[in-house]
């Protein structure tokens, strides 16, 4: 690799990566939005008015505690297979790979607060 | 005496005061009510079955003896996701009773010798999503589903993924006006009409039609500005906005939206009623295509319609969230007045086998008697 080209790659690089998470984040927003908010509340903060109604209420996204607990496996299989016994729906039918990995981006990157160096991956033993 | 043409006509304005308001108790109907207390609260749902009265409610579903007053609960412990019932629909086959839920989807009840059986139907069955607003079974026995993610059709075994059949705004290039869903009614030539957010749609065969505002669906804004206001911040947050955004009637927001359809109910001449948040009650002759609103201008105590039920004469009732009022077709008579209804925001109504009337709101049900009735 020349000098010349490693300099382009090193200002590029950044660029093509934050483009990524940021249209990760924008399509991970928009799920949020339509599948999740109305349970979770719009901070994810599980606040909505459906908690009041349902079994078992929804998820705080936003206690730091139960961040560290949540891998992004464990996000993945709950958002695709659901948890049964409670409201939580299975998602897989209606979900693709890429919408499930941008809703978990913006979840732990936004409302987590947790540190992403790049959108989580589509690609996830789950699928195989 | 000597009587000034000042008198004269401080005479005449309160002979005038007086007429107009003897007009105005005339049209306010006494009726004797008996107050059910069973500690129920917002009961969204009434659906009476012989002598079985069943209560949709926020704390869960009930299961009233109307001889004995014995109340039967059913919520977490017996099965149900969510403890919030939207609507009760009777199964064609006399046994079961299909629950749609705040969140909780789709639940099956079978009903036998003491408490019935719960079966939870939801996305990964083949529901659009988890929040279920109606249920109706057409002639061949399909199960249609209001959500709000959009319909859905059951042909079959339900435990059957295959059998489940989804209608979006989307995959009905926009045929249905939206996938929030809130009524279903189902016509004797076996046409599907949806009540949505943003206006009526109707599946005839394989054809879709659709009525919004500009049509004539709800009053306009320049009629209904007075009676509206705050009537309920739930439906705040981003999960609504994108709904509130979409609307195109002119002044639509959280208080008002004449395309939001709450009730719709099927006339005896099989034209629709429908209840409107804030837009009053709309009429839609299903021959000519042409919509009549009424309002609190016309007598309804209230533009924000929750609930619609036909009596054995074919007279409207209607639940308003500031009382009750009927329609004969010609004059609406309020109700809420005289007598005491436990709640005068009311969700439910349904007449049962002895032909007395329920009302069900948000503080709890009352019967209005027989005799009271007719």
């Amino acid at each position: 690799m020349t000098k010349i080209t490693f300099l382009i790659l090193l200002f590029i690089l950044p660029v093509a990566a934050s483009g990524s998470m940021q249209e990760s984040l924008q399509n991970g927003k928009g799920v949020y939005r339509a599948y999740c908010s109305v349970c979770h509340g719009d901070k994810g903060d599980g606040q909505s008015f459906v908690r009041n109604v349902i079994k078992a209420p929804p998820l705080d996204f936003t206690n730091k505690e139960l961040a560290d607990q949540f891998s992004v496996e464990r996000m993945r299989w709950a958002i695709l297979l659901g948890k049964p016994g409670t409201a939580m729906p299975a998602w897989r039918y209606d979900l693709t790979a890429l919408q499930v990995s941008d809703v978990i981006t913006y979840i732990r990157k936004e409302i987590m607060g947790l540190e992403l160096a790049e959108p989580v991956s589509p690609e996830a033993a789950i699928y195989k | 005496m000597r009587v000034s043409r000042y008198n004269l006509f401080l005479l005449l304005i309160c002979c005038l005061l007086s007429i107009n308001l003897l007009a105005a108790e005339a049209k306010l109907q006494p009726l004797e009510l008996e107050v059910f207390d069973i500690g129920v609260d917002h009961v969204k749902v009434l659906e009476s079955a012989g002598s079985k009265l069943y209560l949709g409610t926020s704390d869960g579903f009930y299961i009233l003896d109307t001889l004995t007053n014995d109340a039967l609960l059913l919520d977490y412990d017996n099965g149900l996701i969510s403890k919030s019932i939207h609507s009760v629909t009777q199964d064609p086959d006399g046994k079961t009773l299909w629950l749609g839920t705040y969140g909780g989807g789709l639940a099956k009840l079978v009903m036998q010798e003491g408490t019935p059986k719960t079966e939870i139907y939801n996305v990964r069955h083949g529901l659009n999503d988890s929040f279920v607003y109606d249920v109706e079974f057409d002639k061949a026995g399909n199960m249609w589903i209001g959500t709000w993610s959009g319909v859905n059709k059951i042909s079959g075994d339900i435990n059957e993924r295959a059998n489940w059949t989804k209608y979006t705004v989307k995959n009905t290039n926009e045929g249905l006006s939206d996938d929030w869903v809130y009524a279903v009614e189902i016509d004797s030539k076996q046409r599907i009409w949806f009540g949505t957010e943003v206006g009526i749609s109707l599946l005839e065969g394989e054809q879709w039609k659709k009525w919004d505002h500009n049509d004539g669906l709800g009053a306009g804004i320049d009629i209904v500005r007075k009676d509206v206001h705050d009537v309920k911040t739930a439906l705040r947050g981003n999960h609504h906005e994108a709904q509130i955004s979409a609307q195109t009637a002119p002044g639509a927001n959280y208080n008002y939206n004449p395309n939001y359809v709450v009730a719709m109910e099927l006339g005896p001449k099989e034209n629709l009623w429908v209840g409107t948040w804030g837009g009053g009650l709309s009429f839609f002759d299903v021959g000519t295509e042409t919509f009549t609103n009424y309002t609190t201008r016309d007598g309804l105590p209230s533009n924000f319609v929750l609930a619609l039920q036909f009596d054995k004469e074919g007279v409207l009732w209607i639940g308003t969230i500031k009382g009750l009022a009927s329609f004969d077709g010609k004059t609406i008579k309020q109700h809420y007045q005289y007598g005491g209804l436990l709640s005068r925001f009311i969700y439910s109504l349904t007449f049962s086998e002895d032909g007395s009337f329920w009302v069900g709101g948000r503080k709890g049900i009352t019967r209005i008697p027989v005799a009271a009735h007719d």
